[in-house]
């Protein structure tokens, strides 16, 4: 069994580790005005503070970690009105998200998910600032 | 007992044709027979448990007078859970009943009666369940209820859900809303609270881009809500998150139903009652032109499909994937629909003998998840 310690530990290096990935990953744009909203089969939709569109297969809204990141997406926004779901991350955390999903944790890994992404959005809250939607897009599968 | 079966009317054999039914997560019926003509009514569930209710009773209207016969709709939003739309199910019908046999009529009065005394009982189960169970406190819900009674309609509305009329118009339809609304995203509905509040400037709050009384529900009148009403309910053991930060002395919510009376007229169609997550979607002119192009049969789960349409349409996906996600996430997609559409006949279905009674209560058997 981990204790709450050991679960923190963890939680504060993986947004280390995430830091040192936003400095690394870069997104793919598609370089017109496209079709964005075109709705791909079988998914839902994303966006991020920085505006990335994702995609992601409607299997995900059963992941726990997904059900918190829509949590908190309402906690942060309110539920959306007249368009789609933002959360309030921006496209480097998501995506680092995204990977810890595919790689299917232990109980004890989610948990200190969990925790980091609270917290990640505890400090993300001083810098949210909701651009003007550009054309990235990015489709997970 | 052998019960007599030779006196079956023409709303029992409408229901065996047209029973109840539920696919997935919708409830519907998509034809029934009123005492004024037909109706079809739908819901489909979005919270983890399905928060509205509603019901439709054709026949007597009170308990000693059967010439007053009529038609009775109710549309019941529940928020921050199931019990007090479902208690508005159980009682506001019978309590219309009881006042009406008083006068021995329907009126405004009698109708407003019928919502206090919902409230009034709802908040006696309240500080019952108080010690066991403080979070009944934070629960309410918007009430829609319609009469259609002697040539006249009333439409008596607590909360934001809404009641519009179809008629008929140089070939076309228009809509004629016939509920006032109490949504502090109105105009009117703010003015309201801050008159009726002059000497609290956080009455109204800006949330999420919204507004919203007190920072925490956008309507300004409900049954229920028993911790804006009541401050002794503001407080523990009811969790934090269900309460207000300051004290307040006056009810900050009422129950206060806003009436309209109507009198019918031969181009007047139909009416559509429905709760908020309908309206969200579709404008009162598109659900009037859907209703007046289409065929009756299934009217109510085609608007609320062409909801659903447009609801997954804002959230960049497919309808055919929205209606795939589970109850509970699905609420990030759309909210909880009931639609009710009440056609108008200029006369009665039977003019030598009245309809036989009928009492559906829409959303059950519903699926629910912990």
């Amino acid at each position: 069994m981990m204790n709450t310690k050991k679960l923190i530990k963890m939680a504060k290096k993986w947004q280390q580790r995430a830091a040192l990935h936003r400095k690394r990953i870069s997104f793919q744009r598609s370089s017109s005005a496209t079709s964005s909203t075109a709705a791909e089969k079988g998914c839902f939709v994303v966006y991020t503070t920085d505006s990335t569109r994702f995609a992601f297969p409607l299997s995900y809204l059963s992941n726990s970690v997904f059900q918190e990141l829509l949590k908190i997406s309402e906690e942060e926004f309110g539920l959306p009105t007249g368009g789609p779901i933002t959360s309030p991350f921006d496209s480097v955390f998501l995506e680092y998200l995204i990977k810890l999903v595919q790689r299917r944790m232990d109980a004890d890994t989610e948990k200190a998910l969990l925790m980091s992404i609270s917290s990640a959005r505890c400090s993300s809250q001083c810098s949210l600032k909701l651009q003007e939607r550009s054309t990235q897009q990015l489709l997970v599968f | 007992m052998v019960k007599p079966c030779w006196r079956i009317g023409a709303g029992m054999e409408r229901s065996k044709i047209n029973p109840t039914k539920v696919d997935g997560l919708t409830w519907y019926k998509d034809l029934g027979l009123h005492t004024f003509g037909e109706f079809s009514m739908a819901m489909i569930q979005a919270n983890s448990v399905m928060e509205d209710q509603c019901q439709i009773e054709s026949g007597p209207l009170t308990f000693n007078n059967p010439t007053v016969q009529g038609t009775f709709v109710g549309v019941y939003d529940g928020h921050g859970g199931p019990e007090a739309s479902r208690f508005i199910a159980d009682n506001i019908f019978p309590k219309l009943k009881k006042f009406a046999s008083e006068g021995r009529e329907i009126s405004e009065q009698v109708i407003s009666k019928a919502f206090a005394e919902t409230d009034k009982d709802f908040l006696k189960t309240v500080t019952k369940q108080w010690p066991t169970n403080p979070q009944m406190a934070s629960v309410g819900s918007c009430c829609l209820a319609g009469v259609i009674c002697n040539g006249l309609v009333y439409i008596a509305n607590t909360g934001d859900s809404r009641a519009v009329l179809g008629r008929s118009e140089r070939g076309g339809v228009r809509a004629v809303q016939l509920s006032v609304e109490h949504n502090a995203n109105l105009e009117s509905a703010r003015q309201e609270l801050w008159s009726l509040h002059p000497n609290d400037p956080t009455i109204l709050v800006m949330k999420h881009r919204l507004w919203r009384v007190k920072g925490v529900i956008q309507v300004t009148r409900s049954i229920g809500d028993a911790y804006l009403k009541r401050a002794e309910f503001n407080r523990e053991p009811l969790l934090p998150k269900f309460r207000l930060p300051e004290h307040f002395t006056k009810p900050i919510l009422s129950a206060d139903p806003s009436v309209t009376i109507t009198r019918l007229s031969p181009q007047d169609e139909f009416i559509i009652l429905a709760s908020d997550g309908l309206w969200e979607h579709l404008s009162n002119q598109e659900a009037v032109d859907i209703v007046h192009n289409s065929p009756r049969q299934g009217i109510a789960r085609r608007l609320l499909k062409a909801a659903l349409k447009e609801a997954a349409k804002k959230r960049e996906m497919r309808y055919s994937d929205l209606t795939e996600i589970h109850p509970g996430v699905r609420r990030h997609f759309h909210d909880d629909i009931t639609v009710i559409v009440v056609y108008l006949n200029p006369h009665p279905v039977k003019t030598n003998s009245w309809a036989s009674p009928l009492s559906i209560r829409g959303g059950y058997p519903m699926h629910s998840t912990s």
